[in-house]
């Protein structure tokens, strides 16, 4: 091992070309993972904000809140059940709103009855706007939003962050959500009574895993956790699905980069290697300082990449729905460390097979 | 008990009508503190015997044993373990690690094997560079050191794990007549002086003196030559 790092050290010239590759295939899982969650997670705002509770669909609706519809007396039986401390409703439709800038955008509009860890409890007059609105349009608390096709107005009561669905999201009470689709799109109003989904408020310290076991094993209904619902989002899967393929394909590119580098770097050494198994190295030694190696190169493309998709990122135009979650940097990080590894193994073979005799000579 | 015991050993390169008989049959035994020095023109099997001594190369036939140990059988991994703990090798062509100091050529064989370079490990390298004349070179790079230096630091790396045999080939085939005796001087008062066992090849009248025996080998077959005189000064 000793002898991968210094060799590192004093000769790095050698390792520049991999270095360069890793470096710039860090940049490029940095950028499609930002992507890949910018574009999840702008998709995503209204079920996050209910991180903690549980939504619940209609059996058929394939946990899609706009095919969804459940009623009175469902909610009542779900109020009913152990473990459930409030049922609220959870309606949503696509409309208009425009800002005091004149300018018309296209918006989701929820009706919301219970607050959560993000929302506020729905103002009894005023809504909740999403904090897109308010770096797109200026939009703050105390303007009016003209919403829909019938221009019904809305005082914005707060701001929170991170609600987008593709569009910005405006949240109004249940009461407000009906008055304004009765006028606005009187065939898309639920029959009284029925809501598109529900939300329930577990009893502090529930298992929500189990409460939603429980609760979907009512006839026609279909209960899940926040990020359940997230996954049966068409959106959301396709865009992992082709994502995924990218970077899939980006860490096999990965390893092939640092087999083949591992294995030309390999051949160049055959004679030194040679000499060190012929004073005694056994094969696990050289392989410990070839993996060394790998380590070392792919922390320093790690630390390179990040810092220069972090620029990257910044110069892009700010409606490119790019994000940077630590996570997803933390599972880079491991990949790549991981990948490296595995490369640098693809020369076991060929040290294995170099015989110390050729030292001499 | 012998430091190297070879009998009937027989090593042949090639296959069929290319083969080459580097060794023929050959028998000879070093004692634990014997300096025995071996001479014979150029592909005589000198160093074919070395490396079938030191556990580089498997004889066709015939039984090896270092410290009573038969290492004909053994396989890559003890081998390996062998080289390092047994033998100390100096290769005709010095082969020094290019990318590590003097004194990181030697520490490195220390670590082989999962060990740690400890205190011990240290004191022992700088005391060796010392004796070797090379105190002052621990930090530089063998493109920094003479020819004679860097077959000084190759010796240093034999006898850094303290093993009860070395094997030596040519040390002054590269070094012109007053190198050559610095070294030869050097090598003795290292081997005896740890009283471990010898094997010096050479085909250099000069030093024909240094050993406590001669053998002669020709065409792969050893001939005990007259004891040598020793005169060293
Ligand atoms: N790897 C090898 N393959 C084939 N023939 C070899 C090989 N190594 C040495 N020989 C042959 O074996 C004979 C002995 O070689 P060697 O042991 O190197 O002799 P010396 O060290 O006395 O010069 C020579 O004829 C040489 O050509
Ligand atoms: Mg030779």
């Amino acid at each position: 091992m000793m002898i991968g790092i210094k060799e590192l050290l004093r000769q790095p010239g050698r390792f520049a070309s991999v270095g360069v590759a890793l470096t710039v295939l860090v940049v490029l899982l940095t950028v499609l993972g930002g992507f890949l969650d910018g574009l999840e997670l702008n998709q995503t705002g209204p079920y996050r904000a209910h991180e903690g509770r549980l939504l619940v669909f209609s059996e058929q609706s394939e946990n899609l809140i706009q095919r969804s519809e459940l009623n009175k007396a469902q909610a009542t039986q779900l109020a009913e059940v152990d473990g459930v401390a409030a049922v609220g409703a959870l309606n949503q439709i696509a409309s208009t709103a425009s800002a005091s800038d004149g300018e018309i955008l296209d918006i989701v509009l929820f009706g919301y009855d219970l607050a959560t860890d993000v929302l506020p409890p729905p103002p009894s007059d005023g809504a909740v706007a999403d904090d897109a609105m308010a770096e797109s349009n200026d939009v703050a608390a105390g303007d009016t939003l003209i919403v829909g096709a019938n221009s019904e107005p809305v005082i914005v009561a707060s701001v929170v962050g991170d609600l987008s669905q593709g569009s910005p999201t405006v949240w109004v009470s249940t009461n407000r959500w009906r008055e304004i689709v009765e006028v606005s799109n009187p065939a898309a109003l639920p029959p009284e009574d029925v809501n598109q989904a529900l939300v329930i408020e577990p009893v502090p310290d529930a298992d929500l895993d189990l409460l939603a076991a429980d609760l979907s094993s009512i006839d026609g209904i279909s209960a899940v956790t926040a990020s359940g619902a997230i996954d049966s989002l068409p959106v959301v899967q396709q865009q992992s699905t082709t994502f995924e393929g990218i970077i899939g394909l980006t860490y096999v590119v990965t390893l092939l980069v640092v087999a083949l580098f591992f294995a030309l770097i390999t051949l160049e050494r055959i004679g030194l290697y040679a000499v060190l198994k012929a004073v005694g190295a056994g094969t696990k030694d050289l392989m410990a300082g070839i993996s060394a190696q790998a380590v070392c190169v792919s922390a320093v493309a790690l630390i390179l990449g990040f810092g220069i998709s972090l620029i990257f990122i910044n110069v892009l135009p700010a409606d490119l729905p790019v994000r940077l979650v630590p996570s997803r940097l933390g599972q880079i990080a491991v990949g790549v460390v991981f990948t490296s590894i595995i490369g640098s193994l693809f020369s076991l073979r060929r040290v294995l097979r170099i015989d110390p005799a050729e030292a001499i000579g | 008990m012998p430091a190297l015991e070879m009998s009937q050993v027989r090593k042949v390169y090639g296959a069929d009508d290319q083969q080459v008989v580097a060794l023929n049959d050959v028998d000879l035994t070093v004692d634990d503190d014997e300096m025995l020095i071996l001479v014979g023109p150029s592909g005589s099997g000198k160093t074919t015997l070395l490396t079938v001594a030191g556990a580089l190369l498997r004889p066709t036939s015939g039984s090896v044993k270092v410290g009573g140990v038969e290492i004909t059988d053994l396989d890559d991994k003890e081998a390996a373990r062998f080289r390092r703990d047994q033998v100390g090798f100096v290769f005709q062509s010095v082969n020094l690690v290019p990318f590590l100091t003097a004194r990181e050529n030697l520490l490195v064989v220390r670590q082989f094997g999962g060990s740690k370079i400890d205190g011990a490990a240290k004191k022992r390298a700088d005391q060796l560079l010392d004796e070797l004349g090379l105190g002052g070179r621990g930090d530089n790079l063998p493109s920094q050191l003479s020819g004679g230096q860097k077959q000084r630091v190759a010796i240093g790396r034999a006898l850094m794990n303290e093993p009860p045999l070395v094997l030596v080939d040519e040390p002054t085939s590269a070094l012109d007549s007053e190198l050559g005796k610095q070294v030869m001087d050097l090598l003795r008062s290292e081997i005896k002086g740890r009283g471990v066992a010898a094997i010096i090849v050479t085909h250099d009248d000069r030093v024909l003196g240094y050993g406590d025996r001669q053998v002669q080998m020709v065409d792969g077959v050893l001939s005990s030559a007259a004891p040598a005189t020793a005169t060293t000064t």
